[in-house]
C-alpha cells in the first residue's frame, strides 16, 4: 500500500505537501522548482523591460534623479516577476497539469493527486504513477527555453538610454563654454546679493536652481538671462508697487510731526532708508494714530488697514526701505551690480553675434537674435529671431539690428495705444503683397494664412448672398500668396 | 466487482490487455492492414456495445466479423439485409408444433439474432421497420415475440455493415437506431502493400485459419473495464466535446452553431467514456486520460450528429465538426 501523505494547504491554493507517495512529491516538486524558474525568466524580461522604460521616461523629465532611482526601478519588477512565478505555480494540482502537458504523460500526475480516497483503484493508481515517475527525469524532459529573443525587447529602452545619454554628453561638450559662462554670470549674481536681506536670500536660492537646470537648457545662456530679468523685474515691481506715493508720505510726514518731528523730517527729506529705521523705535500706539490721521486726511483705504494692523510698525519700515529710493543701500548696489552685469554678458554676446567675433566671445551658439543690453521688462519677452530668419518674430528690437533691411519696404512695425491691455500693442503693417521679394512673399503668406480661415468662416456663418459668397471666396484664392 | 485489492486490480487489468492482445493478433493473422477496426471491433466487443462499419464492398467486413467470432470462439450469425426481409426473418417466430399426444401448441424459434456475434450486412437495404426490429434486441438483450421475451445470448455483439455507395433503393438508418451503435468505424480501402499481402493470402494454397482464443472470465473482464475511475476534471473532457456538437448551447463550436441540427446525445459521452477506459487499460494505466477520450471521439460520435440543410447543401461531414471541437483546449 502507498503512503499518503497529509494534504497542507495555506493560503488556499497553496499545497506545501503533495498527497502521493514521496517519489511523485519529489518529481513534482522538482518540475515546480524548474516551473517557477522559467515562469520568473520570462516575467524578468517583461519586469526588466518595464523598468528600464521607466528608467529613460525618468531620464528624459529628470536628468539626475534616475540613476538613484534605478535600483528601485529594475529591482522593484524583478522582484514583482519573482512573487508572480511563485504564485502563478503555488498549486500543485497546476504543476501536474502542466508537467503531464509538456511531458505527455496522459493526465498521470494530475489524477495521481486527484484521484483520493482508500480504494484499490486509488493505490493501483497512484503505484503506477510512483513507477512512470521513478523512471522519468524531470530534467531530461521538462527542458526549460530561455526568454529566448524576447530579450532583444531589453535592448529598446538600453539603446534610448544610450542615445538620452549619448546625446546629453555631446550637448554638454558643445555648450560647456556657454554653460560657463552663464554659470559664472549667475555665481556672480548670487555674490552680489546682500547677506542680510532675506529676499534676495530667496532669490539667490533660485539662481541657483537655474545655474542647476543650465546643463539641460537648450539655450544656457539665454536661460541665465532670463532668470536675471525676472529677478530684476521682481525687484522693480515689487518696489513700485509697495512704496508710499508722494501724497501718502506727505500726509502721513504731517500726522507723525507731533509725535516725532525727526521721523517726519526724514520722510519729508526724502530718506526713507532712516525713516524706516526710525519707524521701528517708534510707539505703535503713536504710529497707529498717525496712520489713521493720514488716512482720514486722505481717504486712503491703505493707510486707514495699515492703521489697523498690529505689525503696521515692521510693515511701514519694509515698505519705506523698499521704495524706489529708499533702497539706496544694498539693493540699489545689487540693483546696479545686476545690471552691470547683464551688460557685460550682453556685449559678449553682441560681440560675437555681430560683426566682430572676437576669439573672447562666448562660444554659444549664434543667437538668431540678440539680448538688448539693458532691456529691462522686455528681458523677459520670448527672444525672436534674427530678421529674416524663419523665427523673426518682427519685433521693435530686431529694426535696430545693423545690416538687415527686409523692413524698409515690406512692412513697418510701430507701437499703437491699445484697447485691451495696459500697454501698448506692438502692430505690424505689411505693405508689400507678395511681390519678388521673398521676405515679404513670407510675411505675406503668413498674414495671408491667419486671415484666411477667418475670412471663409466669416462667409460660411454670415448672411451673405450665395453669388457674393463665392466672390469672396475667389477673392481669397486670388490672393492666395504663391507657394 | 467486489472484495478486490490492489494487486487483483492489477492482475485482472493484465489479464484484459492479454485477452484483448490476443485476440488481436489472432484476427491479424487472417486480416490485413485494418489494425484500427480491428482495435475498434474488440473495443466494442469489450465495452459491450455494437459496430457500425462503413465501406466499399469487398474491403474485408464480412470476413472481419466472422475472424472475431472464430478468435473469440463464439456463436456467430450473419443476417443479409434486403428490402423483403421481415423482422420475423430476424427475431424468430412462433411455430405450431404437434407433440406426441397430438396436441398443438406455439414453439419459438429462434431467429439469427441469437447469436454472441450477428453480423447484420448491408443493414441500410433493408426497410425501416425490420432494422427497428433490431432496436430492442440491441438495447434491451432480449425480443418479445407474441407478448414472451426472450434474452439474448451473452456475450451479444451486433456487428452491422453498411455500403457508403449505391444508395439507391437503400434505407438509411433512422437516428435512434444510430444511436445505439457505440461505434461507426469507417473501414478504409487498402494501399498497395496491404493489398499484396491480401492477394499473397487469399489467393495461394495455403489460407490462414484461426484459432479460437481462450478468453477466461469475459463477463468479469467487461465488469473491469467499467470499473476503471475516471477523474472528474478528465470526464469533464467528454463532456466538453459532446456539449461542443450541440448548435443552441455555449460550448459549441462554430461549424456546429451553423450546419448542425442536433449534437451527440448522452450517449456519446458514454461511448467516450467506455472507449478510453479500455485505452487505459491497455496502456497500462488504471485511470482515464484526456488522450484516451480525444482518441474515439471521431468513431463514438460521428454518427451522432445531424447535420442541418445548410451543412448538407455545403458537404459538411459530422467529421469536420468534431475535428473543430478536438481543437478545443482542454
Amino acid at each position: 500500500m502507498v503512503k499518503i501523505g497529509q494534504f497542507l494547504a495555506f493560503p488556499p491554493g497553496f499545497a506545501l505537501v503533495v498527497p502521493v507517495n514521496a517519489t511523485v512529491r519529489q518529481k513534482l516538486r522538482e518540475a515546480r522548482g524548474r516551473l517557477v524558474w522559467n515562469q520568473f525568466l520570462h516575467a524578468s524580461v517583461i519586469a526588466l523591460w518595464v523598468g528600464l522604460t521607466a528608467a529613460v521616461l525618468w531620464r528624459l523629465w529628470d536628468r539626475t534623479g534616475w540613476l538613484a532611482a534605478l535600483p528601485w526601478l529594475v529591482g522593484v519588477p524583478l522582484l514583482a516577476a519573482a512573487v508572480a512565478a511563485v504564485v502563478r505555480w503555488r498549486s500543485w494540482t497546476d504543476v501536474a497539469r502542466e508537467l503531464d502537458r509538456r511531458l505527455g504523460t496522459k493526465d498521470r500526475f494530475f489524477t495521481g493527486l486527484r484521484a483520493a480516497g482508500p480504494s484499490p483503484w486509488t493505490d493501483a493508481i497512484q503505484r503506477e504513477v510512483a513507477d512512470y515517475a521513478a523512471r522519468m527525469r524531470v530534467r531530461e524532459h521538462l527542458q526549460l527555453p530561455g526568454p529566448g529573443w524576447r530579450t532583444t525587447w531589453l535592448l529598446l529602452p538600453l539603446l534610448a538610454l544610450s542615445l538620452v545619454e549619448g546625446w546629453h554628453h555631446v550637448r554638454l561638450a558643445e555648450k560647456h563654454a556657454e554653460i560657463a559662462a552663464a554659470r559664472e554670470m549667475l555665481q556672480k549674481t548670487r555674490e552680489a546679493v546682500p547677506p542680510d536681506d532675506r529676499e534676495l536670500a530667496r532669490a539667490a536660492e533660485e539662481l541657483e536652481e537655474v545655474e542647476n537646470r543650465l546643463s539641460d537648457a537648450k539655450e544656457p545662456l539665454r536661460e541665465a538671462l532670463r532668470a536675471l530679468a525676472e529677478l530684476e523685474r521682481k525687484l522693480a515691481s515689487g518696489s513700485a508697487a509697495d512704496a508710499l506715493t508722494a501724497a501718502e508720505t506727505a500726509a502721513l510726514a504731517d500726522a507723525l510731526a507731533a509725535e516725532s518731528p525727526q521721523l517726519a523730517a526724514e520722510l519729508r527729506s526724502g530718506n526713507s532708508e532712516a525713516a524706516g529705521d526710525s519707524v521701528a523705535q517708534l510707539d505703535p500706539a503713536a504710529l497707529a494714530r498717525a496712520l489713521e490721521e493720514a488716512a482720514r486726511h486722505l481717504e486712503n483705504r491703505r493707510l486707514e488697514e495699515l492703521s489697523r494692523d498690529p505689525n503696521a510698525q515692521q510693515q511701514l519700515g519694509t515698505i519705506l526701505r523698499m521704495s524706489p529710493d529708499g533702497g539706496s543701500g544694498n539693493r540699489k548696489k545689487f540693483l546696479s551690480a545686476l545690471r552691470d552685469i547683464k551688460q557685460g554678458n550682453a556685449g559678449d554676446q553682441k560681440n560675437q553675434s555681430g560683426e566682430g567675433s572676437s576669439e573672447d566671445a562666448l562660444p554659444m551658439d549664434a543667437p538668431d537674435g540678440g539680448e538688448k543690453p539693458d532691456s529691462g521688462l522686455a528681458d523677459n519677452a520670448p527672444p525672436g529671431g534674427r530678421p529674416g530668419s524663419d523665427r523673426d518674430l518682427g519685433r521693435g528690437g530686431d529694426l535696430d539690428t545693423a545690416g538687415e533691411s527686409d523692413t524698409d519696404d515690406s512692412r513697418i512695425q510701430e507701437f499703437i495705444a491699445g484697447q485691451m491691455g495696459d500697454g501698448a500693442s506692438l502692430v505690424e503693417m505689411l505693405r508689400a503683397a507678395g511681390g519678388d521679394d521673398p521676405r515679404a512673399r513670407r510675411a505675406w503668406k503668413s498674414a495671408w494664412q491667419a486671415a484666411a480661415p477667418a475670412a471663409l468662416d466669416a462667409v460660411a456663418r454670415e448672411e451673405i448672398p450665395p453669388g457674393s459668397r463665392l466672390m469672396v471666396k475667389r477673392y481669397f484664392e486670388a490672393i492666395r500668396p504663391k507657394e | 466487482m467486489t472484495h478486490m485489492t490492489t494487486e487483483s486490480v492489477e492482475s485482472h487489468a493484465a489479464e484484459f490487455r492479454d485477452a484483448f492482445q490476443r485476440l488481436r493478433t489472432e484476427m491479424e493473422k487472417f486480416l490485413v492492414g485494418q489494425g484500427e477496426i480491428i482495435r475498434g471491433v474488440l473495443t466494442a466487443f469489450f465495452a459491450e456495445g455494437h459496430a457500425l462499419l462503413e465501406g466499399a464492398p469487398g474491403l474485408g467486413k464480412t470476413a472481419l466479423v466472422r475472424t472475431l467470432a472464430g478468435a473469440a470462439g463464439l456463436d456467430f450469425s450473419r443476417i443479409q439485409f434486403t428490402p423483403d426481409l421481415m423482422p420475423s426473418d430476424i427475431i424468430g417466430t412462433n411455430l405450431i408444433v404437434e407433440d406426441e399426444h397430438g396436441r398443438k401448441r406455439f414453439r419459438f424459434e429462434p431467429g439469427p439474432v441469437f447469436a454472441n456475434i450477428v453480423l447484420a450486412d448491408e443493414i441500410n437495404r433493408a426497410t425501416p421497420k425490420t432494422q427497428s426490429a433490431l432496436l430492442e434486441a440491441m438495447q434491451e438483450r432480449h425480443v418479445t415475440v407474441a407478448g414472451v421475451a426472450h434474452e439474448m445470448k451473452r456475450p451479444f455483439l451486433v456487428l452491422a455493415t453498411q455500403n457508403p455507395i449505391e444508395m439507391e433503393g437503400t434505407y438509411p438508418l433512422p437516428e435512434a437506431q444510430l444511436d445505439r451503435f457505440l461505434l461507426k468505424l469507417n473501414v478504409e480501402y487498402p494501399d498497395a502493400g496491404e493489398l499484396h499481402e491480401i492477394l499473397g493470402r487469399t489467393t495461394g494454397d495455403h489460407t490462414p485459419t484461426v484459432q479460437a482464443v481462450e478468453l477466461g472470465d469475459l463477463a468479469r473482464l467487461r465488469e473491469l473495464v467499467r470499473s476503471v475511475p475516471v477523474v472528474r476534471e478528465i470526464e469533464a473532457r467528454a463532456v466538453q466535446l459532446v456539449l461542443a456538437t450541440h448548435p443552441n448551447r455555449p460550448e459549441a463550436v462554430p461549424l456546429a452553431r451553423k450546419y448542425v441540427r442536433y449534437g451527440a446525445s448522452p450517449r456519446g459521452a458514454q461511448a467516450l467514456i467506455l472507449c478510453a477506459k479500455i485505452n487505459a487499460l491497455l496502456d497500462g494505466r488504471f485511470h482515464v486520460a484526456k488522450d484516451d477520450i480525444d482518441a474515439w471521439v471521431l468513431p463514438a460520435l460521428r454518427h451522432r450528429i445531424i447535420l442541418n440543410f445548410e451543412g448538407e447543401a455545403e458537404g459538411i461531414t459530422s467529421e469536420a465538426v468534431l475535428k473543430e471541437a478536438l481543437a478545443l483546449p482542454h
